[in-house]
């Protein structure tokens, strides 16, 4: 009696083991199908593209900016100072008439 | 049921029960690692992509942005260049009319002949003018000779061409066959010094006006 309630015992626990291993499985099955999910490459690329897009938008600001730079310094060369051109002519003027 | 047989229950159920752990804590630690490492390859795919293009990108952009900036920049310079050369012709002119009392002009222009008959370095040279300078030369032409022969350390004939010259001022020196020409205008020289002074222009002018 007492052996065949132990084989019973045993035979249930055998029985949970097995159906553990299965849903261990069924773990790593989905563990493989958000491999698949992760690394595919419509997904990347479209994740790719809103990053580019998002960076577009910054370098184009960025661009502004850096031509705005190059204007504003344009601006300061048209309006140097007058003495300062006339300093300059001075010294061209002389060395034209050779009188350095 | 004996307490002896109780207990082997008990040790099937616990050994199960331990066995079921061991094989659940497994399968989850196998299944974070298939994901994280799927997560760190597409980390490095999206990067490697993202990379390149962003590479391209910032390019196209910014070097437009910089070609454009750089084009007025360019434009600004050649603009205060060119008032430079303006303002510039304007004193020449006024140098040669004789109307600037801190230059004279035909000391200038005698400077421009002897610089120009020693490139030529012939025992005759054809001088050619504009208009009021040849006139001033034809007249003075055998003390220009005189001193030109005394300055050089040999004697040096010079004739004043028939042709005149549209100069400002300055002259254009040749020998007889014209195979040797020297050019000393005005604006030759203005323009020679102006390109002379671009590079210079750029950081003693600009810089200052660009820090």
């Amino acid at each position: 009696m007492s052996i065949s309630i132990l084989v019973e015992e045993e035979l249930k626990a055998m029985k949970k083991i097995e159906e553990m291993r299965k849903k261990a499985d069924e773990i790593r099955k989905e563990a493989e199908k958000e491999k698949a999910r992760i690394l595919n490459e419509e997904r990347i690329l479209r994740e790719v593209e809103k990053y580019i897009q998002e960076q577009e938008h910054l370098l184009k600001k960025e661009a502004d900016e850096l031509y705005k730079r190059y204007l504003e310094r344009a601006e300061r060369i048209k309006n140097i100072p007058p003495p300062k051109i006339e300093e300059i002519v001075d010294e061209i003027i002389k060395e034209v008439l050779g009188l350095e | 049921m004996s307490s002896d047989v109780n207990a082997l229950i008990e040790e099937i159920k616990r050994r199960a029960e331990e066995e079921i752990k061991k094989i659940l804590e497994e399968a989850k630690k196998e299944a974070d690692k298939i994901v994280e490492e799927a997560k760190e390859e597409a980390k490095r795919k999206f990067q490697h992509e993202a990379h390149s293009r962003l590479l391209l990108l910032r390019r196209r952009i910014l070097g437009k942005a910089e070609m454009k900036g750089r084009h007025e920049l360019l434009k600004a310079k050649e603009e205060i260049l060119e008032k430079i050369k303006e303002i510039a012709t304007e004193r020449l002119k006024r140098i040669v009319e004789g109307s600037d009392p801190r230059v004279n002009y035909h000391d200038i222009l005698y400077r421009l002949i002897e610089e120009a008959a020693k490139g030529i370095d012939e025992p005759e040279i054809i001088i050619e003018a504009n208009e009021r300078d040849k006139e001033y030369l034809s007249v003075n032409i055998r003390r220009l000779e005189e001193q030109l022969s005394k300055s050089i350390g040999k004697p040096i004939k010079i004739r004043i061409s028939d042709s005149v010259a549209n100069i400002l001022g300055g002259v254009i020196v040749y020998n007889r066959d014209r195979t040797k020409i020297y050019y000393n205008t005005l604006e030759g020289r203005l323009s020679e010094t102006i390109e002379k002074y671009r590079a210079i222009l750029g950081s003693k002018l600009f810089r200052e006006f660009l820090a």
